[in-house]
């Protein structure tokens, strides 16, 4: 008896939020039935139209635009450009000497560490047409580029590159001194390249860390909003309108709140998915090496 | 540094220049009066920018900015020092499964429950106050400090708590007397993780305040930039730089804790 009213106490207030947020989560669920919006009859009055939202999702080619282009955004933004960059960073970092390796840690860790909207002030300016991108290509004899206007998915991407890879180079950087040198020192006796210590040595022992990694950064550029729509609200056109965003321009700028609620669910179920198969293989990758 | 060395710093002086470039404008021009998005040197320094950042509108948003921040971080304190010693001391039904729930909800997006929160504030009407906000940024940054908390607790060995019931303490007492005084700084990383996570948050604030003297930092600085007409970048800048100083500075404290707390607590 006294447990209970001392865990009533404790978890309590936890439980009221988080049950808030479940039921908050509920309410949308039923809203995605309805064709709630925020403006005319069905703002005041919304009706229960069924699936409805879901069948019109599934016929919508910018659904199927945003999924592809999210996939886009985070494989390239994520896996090839933050985690390859963060590894690569890791391990020459250990190379080299120490205020090398404070200049560059400080410059990369300050992208990462500067609120979202600092972020996309400065790669807007950067990337204008009068930006200092432009400049240096001035100085370099070749055209000024509209970015955001010609190429906007590739430089979403790579501003996100810019902004999120010192997660990865940290996190790799911890798990890396975590490897005993004797190791190393054994390899070496045995007359092994850098090439074979990495691949050897390195990376087996690190592959639990590189899942997680890719979990938490998978997971983080696919929800990633402030980013691209600061810089581009998703256009020009639909080019960047991954699904965050696709979610928030239905339901904020075309007022469909239901649709947009439906969005959400399926967005849901895309994330719920891909954390399933991550959590199984990192299962997998503890038990290979503990 | 012998001929090997080269091609690794070749690539780090080239992940340097791609890290510093874009910000260089924005140092340049905060001390600029007639700062263009064009990189170049003031003519000459002034702080006029940063003086007219603490005034008018954006001193406004500067204050919403500290009031959703403060209020947040420390109900999320509050409440997660009480409920993860639940979770750390005590078993009962289903505390496993709340706890993978808890880790989920960190790592699913925030934009899938953008929807659900605004939904649920425009029906009870409080969309456009500071009120709605504080309390969705609540919710959402309880699980990371929960998991935190319960780390630092974990870690603390219960006989201290057995002395001091024996001497006839109860166990709300001894969290604060017993627990807390020996968690040390995990006090602190929870309230400037959180605080560094609101502070900064856009898509909350920007769906549920609409109202431009209402608007955090971020929300306000979005929308000054995509005003027509002449922006004034010079303003906008030194009032990023300023947005920026608290999350840096406190990186810098807790720099220690914040990959370490970011994937330990994943593995539940």
């Amino acid at each position: 008896m006294q447990k209970s009213r001392f865990m009533l106490l404790t978890i309590g207030p936890a439980a009221i939020f988080l049950f808030f947020l479940l039921f908050a989560v509920l309410w949308s669920f039923y809203i995605s039935f309805t064709d709630f919006s925020l403006v005319g009859r069905a703002a005041r009055d919304p009706q229960f139209v069924g699936f409805k939202n879901y069948i019109k999702l599934f016929n919508d080619p910018t659904f199927y635009n945003s999924i592809k282009i999210s996939f886009i955004f985070t494989i390239v933004s994520a896996f090839i450009g933050q985690a390859v960059l963060g590894l690569l960073l890791a391990i020459f970092l250990k190379q080299v000497n120490a205020t090398t390796k404070v200049i560059v840690i400080v410059a990369v860790t300050l992208c990462w560490i500067m609120p979202d909207m600092v972020a996309v002030y400065v790669w807007g300016a950067f990337t204008s047409r009068s930006g200092l991108l432009n400049t240096i290509l001035n100085w370099l004899k070749l055209s000024a580029v509209n970015w955001l206007g010609e190429m906007p998915l590739q430089t979403v991407t790579i501003a996100n590159i810019w902004r999120g890879t010192a997660f990865s180079m940290m996190l790799f950087s911890s798990a890396i001194e975590t490897i005993p040198p004797h190791y190393y020192e054994a390899a070496v006796v045995d007359g092994a390249t850098s090439w074979q210590k990495f691949k050897s040595i390195t990376l087996p022992l690190i592959s639990p860390s590189i899942l997680m990694d890719l979990i938490l950064i998978t997971m983080w550029t696919f929800g990633y909003f402030t980013l691209i729509y600061g810089l581009t609200g998703g256009g020009p056109g639909h080019l960047t309108e991954v699904f965050p965003v696709l979610i928030y321009n239905q339901a904020f700028s075309h007022y469909e709140i239901g649709y947009g609620a439906a969005l959400s669910f399926i967005m849901m179920i895309i994330v719920g998915c891909l954390c399933g198969i991550y959590f199984i293989l990192l299962r997998k990758a503890e038990r290979m090496v503990y | 540094m012998n001929f090997r060395s080269i091609p690794i710093y070749l690539f780090l002086i080239i992940i340097f220049l791609f890290s510093f470039l874009p910000v260089i404008w924005l140092f340049l021009a905060s001390v600029d009066s007639a700062a263009t998005q064009t990189t170049k040197v003031p003519e000459y320094l002034t702080l006029i920018n940063f003086d007219k950042a603490f005034s008018g509108r954006s001193l406004n948003w500067i204050a919403n900015s500290i009031i959703i921040a403060v209020i947040t971080s420390t109900l999320v304190l509050v409440i997660c020092t009480l409920a993860a010693y639940s979770f750390s001391r005590l078993n009962f039904f289903g505390k496993n499964f709340i706890l993978f729930g808890v880790l989920l909800l960190r790592i699913i997006p925030i934009s899938v429950f953008i929807l659900p929160v605004y939904i649920f504030f425009s029906k009870v009407g409080l969309v456009n106050t500071l009120t709605s906000v504080i309390i969705s940024l609540t919710i959402l940054g309880l699980p990371f400090p929960l998991l935190l908390m319960k780390g630092f607790y974990d870690s603390i060995p219960i006989v201290f708590e057995e002395a001091a019931w024996l001497d006839g303490c109860s166990r709300i007492k001894t969290i604060f007397k017993v627990l807390l005084p020996q968690c040390g700084p995990g006090l602190a990383v929870v309230w400037f993780m959180t605080f560094m996570t609101t502070w900064g948050e856009f898509q909350i604030p920007l769906v549920l305040l609409r109202k431009m003297d209402m608007m955090p930092l971020s929300v306000g600085i979005f929308t000054a930039y995509g005003e027509h007409g002449v922006v004034n970048f010079g303003l906008l800048s030194s009032l990023s730089i300023l947005y920026a100083i608290p999350p840096v500075i406190m990186y810098v404290f807790i720099q220690k804790y914040m990959v370490k707390g970011m994937v330990g607590y994943v593995k539940g």
